[in-house]
């Protein structure tokens, strides 16, 4: 082998880089030469350690830099190096940003992006039907759709609103000039029946959409309408009972995505995407029973009619349940100005319209609950069932009874004149003796008489908490007044509901226990599964001994008092009347001239079922034993047929034109 | 460089080289074609799995497609069936209302509401009622006109049967007369008429006088 040297300066050799330099750095001793010897090239050349590829710190080429010139390649190494810094730490922040978007909040992104894309559209749940207490529908929801426009997207409006209206039923002028309005979303027509949404969807018109929608339909019209409620033009109840179980009948609403672009068109040929499928309402099986309901708000409008009354109200309750069988609330709708329109007597009755163009109509709420009266001489069972439980006097206790008497200014006396008399408990109840009644309160005092009237409910929401009920409005040991010895003991200073009233007589009729009464006896699943609800809670208010007491002196108000007008033939009746004046608003005094007339009982006497009151509002004649009985009667003679009551023996035959009770009149307080 | 660095580029460096491989082989070729048929079996047999599992994914997803459409044709058409059956039973509600049913009882069958119910006393079915109080025939005098020809019921009280030939379905004789014709229908509409109540047309023929 011939080693050739070269004769080129150190200084080039030391500046030669790459492959070459590092061929000459295989040798071991080459970086000790000036001039390494030439070898011939190996076959495999030794591979250059990477290290060797870097000036070694201090060396001179590291002071040189590149360029040869010592200051300058300093400054651009060091140049390139914070480019490449700046390089790195943007792309990391591009990185970072990547995987932020990408990864860490992409659902939020997704989410937006699809936000703007998609339109939400609502499925209104099918809400829940109501039911009587046979499973006969009151109120059901019947799904129908509504004909949208998006009149951007109608190439030929004329043509497809000729096309169009006769399958809306809409004249096609009018349909023309809604296809033209150019805004997008217009409702052409809603509540549209499934068949003809059909037709219309298979006709395929351009920019023309079907939504899905409910419409509620109550078979029976107005029938009980201020117990059942109403709901408004978006399904949601509104009153009664729609409107206190929303919750439970509206069920849950489902929701579609629509796409479309952001200027709010929609993307054609994209399909619909259920986000959540709507879940139907659950119905109510209500405690009302239809044809009683029926045969109720018909007996009370003929009553309101003949007696000219402003407003009635009448309620049947089963006395073991507290189930409400019926709740009637009617006006009059000239006020009670128009005469009679049913014939009296031994004339059959007519029915009675009751509607907007009837002469009476369905009350704006349940006054049942909801209107507050002074109850008059019905309210006398408070003083009583309170002087026999404490034994104060007994049904044959004897009282000295005048005509009036005065008390702190005031004179309070019965209804029609009469000499001094003796009565017994029996009699002044059965009389409705208010006198006598006073003078029996005598015995209890201020705070017995307010312990009582707590017991039996009085002053307290019942347990159906009805939308807009009132508790009353009662006389508390801090507004007492000396008169209201006599006055509270005759139903002159507390006010009360009917339905409260009714709660108080049933509490008589089912042995003295206190039943809450209930309008829902059920709910029905959307399968058609029945739950029922449990049962009303009871306590006991008046002992067994004093209830049969009071029962007794009740019956004599019907067989020989005040209330023989609610005789029903085949069984005994227990009630007592009331004629009780209108105060005066804002003032202490009374309306002249106008009273409410009620009648409560319960029936048969013996083994008391069914317990109803009827109140009548500024009728004519005004006593309760004469326009409010009658209504009770009819009332209760439907129903105790309907339910198979077994006659009472000894039982009158006939209704009240052959009873010989006492005047009417003595029962005004 | 370090002395030992140069070491173990020379010669002495080899024995602590890796492990020498195996020494190459010429394979007999029966053999290397037994090898490549082995993986080229091995290669069509993949194939074949993979393209057969794609094939029923496919097929999975098609038949998933075609029973979700036969899954949502069902869905629409019971929805369908129970809009119509809803229907359904509010017309039957409608026609069921108590309105609706007294209209047509006054209107087309000529019902009427009673007036008054007249509660007719329960009897037992065992003890035989007393025969009723019938006024003797008025003693008049004979007269030449012929007996009258029409029913005997209707003008001649007298003589009517005696109804102690059916003492269990005769009602009381308590029951007036005149309140018997108002209770012929008086059954308010639902009731279930009980065998106390009100009665028909039937008993009220036996009341002595009508």
């Amino acid at each position: 082998m011939t080693t050739t040297r070269t004769l080129a300066p150190p200084t080039r050799t030391r500046e030669v880089v790459g492959a070459e330099h590092s061929r000459t750095r295989a040798r071991p001793d080459s970086r000790r030469t000036s001039t390494p010897p030439v070898h011939p090239r190996p076959r495999h050349p030794a591979r250059p350690r990477a290290r060797a590829r870097t000036p070694a710190p201090g060396s001179a080429r590291a002071r040189r830099g590149p360029t040869g010139r010592p200051g300058a390649d300093a400054v651009l190494g060091r140049r390139i190096r914070f480019i490449r810094l700046v390089l790195v730490v943007v792309f990391l922040l591009l990185t970072a940003r990547l995987v932020d978007v990408q990864v860490l909040r992409s659902g939020h992104y997704r989410e937006a992006s699809a936000q703007e894309l998609t339109q939400p559209v609502t499925i209104p749940a099918l809400r829940g039907g109501l039911f009587d207490r046979n499973g006969q529908v009151l109120a059901l929801s019947i799904p129908t759709k509504t004909v949208l426009a998006d009149d951007f997207q109608v190439q030929h409006p004329v043509s497809e609103a000729l096309a169009l209206a006769p399958m809306l039923g809409v004249s096609p002028t009018r349909l023309a000039a809604q296809l033209q309005e150019h805004s997008g979303y217009v409702p052409l027509a809603a509540n549209v029946p499934l068949a003809r949404a059909d037709e219309i969807a298979a006709a395929n018109f351009q920019g023309i959409n079907l939504i899905d929608s409910s419409v509620r339909q109550v078979p029976n019209g107005n029938l009980a309408a201020p117990v059942i409620g109403m709901v408004n033009g978006s399904g949601t109840g509104a009153a009664g009972l729609e409107y206190q179980h929303n919750a439970l009948l509206a069920g849950q609403a489902g929701s579609e995505a629509l796409l479309e672009s952001p200027s709010g068109v929609p993307l054609p040929g994209t399909p619909v995407q259920k986000l959540s499928a709507s879940r139907p309402g659950t119905g109510l099986e209500l405690t009302l029973d239809e044809p009683l309901q029926y045969e109720t708000e018909q007996a009370l409008g003929a009553q309101i009619v003949s007696s000219h009354a402003v407003s009635g109200v009448a309620v049947l309750m089963d006395v073991k349940t507290g189930d409400i069988l019926s709740m009637a609330n009617l006006v009059a709708n000239d006020g009670g100005a128009a005469r009679s329109a049913t014939t009296s007597g031994t004339q059959p009755a007519q029915m009675v319209t009751i509607g907007p163009d009837g002469p009476v109509n369905e009350a704006p709420s349940n006054l049942a609950v909801s209107q507050l009266y002074e109850p008059g001489s019905v309210f006398k069972l408070v003083t009583f069932s309170a002087a026999l439980q404490d034994g104060t006097i007994s049904p044959n206790s004897n009282f000295s009874v005048p005509y009036q008497i005065r008390l702190d200014g005031s004179t309070f006396h019965d209804a029609e004149p009469h000499p001094t008399e003796e009565l017994s408990a029996t009699q002044i109840l059965a009389q409705s003796s208010n006198i006598g009644t006073s003078e029996i309160a005598q015995g209890l005092g201020e705070a017995r008489l307010i312990e009582q009237v707590d017991n039996l409910g009085l002053g307290h929401l019942t347990s159906l908490g009805f939308p807009g009920e009132s508790p009353g409005l009662l006389v508390g040991p801090s507004q007492w007044e000396p008169t209201d010895l006599v006055s509270l003991p005759i139903g002159q200073v507390d006010a009360v509901n009917a339905l409260q009233v009714l709660d108080m007589y049933n509490t008589v009729a089912n042995g003295g226990v206190f039943i809450e009464p209930r309008l829902v006896r059920a709910t029905v699943s959307p399968d058609g599964v029945v739950n029922t609800a449990a049962p009303s809670a009871t306590h006991r208010v008046i002992s067994s001994a004093t209830d049969g007491e009071l029962t007794a002196m009740l019956e004599q108000v019907v067989a020989a008092g005040t209330g023989t007008s609610a005789v029903v033939p085949g069984y005994t009746v227990a009630g007592k009347t009331g004629t009780a004046q209108i105060p005066t608003v804002g003032r202490d005094s009374y309306v002249t001239g106008a009273y409410m007339a009620s009648f409560v009982g319960f029936a048969p006497a013996v083994n008391p079922t069914l317990a109803a009151i009827v109140v009548l509002d500024r009728p004519t004649p005004i006593f309760g034993g004469t326009v409010a009985a009658p209504v009770f009667a009819k009332i209760m003679s439907y129903a105790l047929h309907r339910y198979d009551i077994p006659t009472t023996p000894g039982a009158p035959t006939q209704g009240p034109r052959g009873a010989n009770g006492v005047s009417q009149a003595q029962d005004i307080t | 460089m370090s002395p030992s660095a140069t070491a173990t580029l020379g010669p002495a460096a080899t024995p602590h080289l890796a492990p020498r491989r195996p020494p190459l082989q010429v394979l007999e070729g029966r053999e290397r074609r037994r090898q490549g048929r082995r993986r080229r079996t091995a290669q069509a047999i993949s194939l074949v799995l993979v393209v057969g599992s794609l094939l029923v994914v496919v097929l999975g997803n098609a038949m998933l497609a075609q029973t979700q459409v036969r899954l949502s044709d069902m869905q629409a058409a019971l929805s369908a069936e129970q809009t119509v059956h809803r229907q359904d039973v509010l017309a039957l509600a409608q026609l069921e209302t108590p309105s609706r049913i007294a209209a047509q009882a006054q209107q087309q069958l000529n019902m009427v509401t009673p007036s008054q119910v007249v509660q007719v006393p329960s009897v037992s079915l065992t003890t035989p009622l007393p025969p009723p109080k019938v006024a003797a025939a008025p003693t008049t005098t004979p007269s030449t006109t012929p007996p009258p020809t029409t029913t005997p019921a209707t003008t001649t009280p007298a003589t009517t049967p005696p109804p102690t030939t059916t003492p269990a379905t005769t009602p009381p004789a308590t029951t007036t007369p005149a309140t018997a014709p108002a209770t012929q229908g008086t059954s308010p509409p639902g009731s279930a008429a009980p065998a106390h109540a009100t009665t028909g047309a039937g008993q009220s023929a036996s009341v002595p006088g009508q």
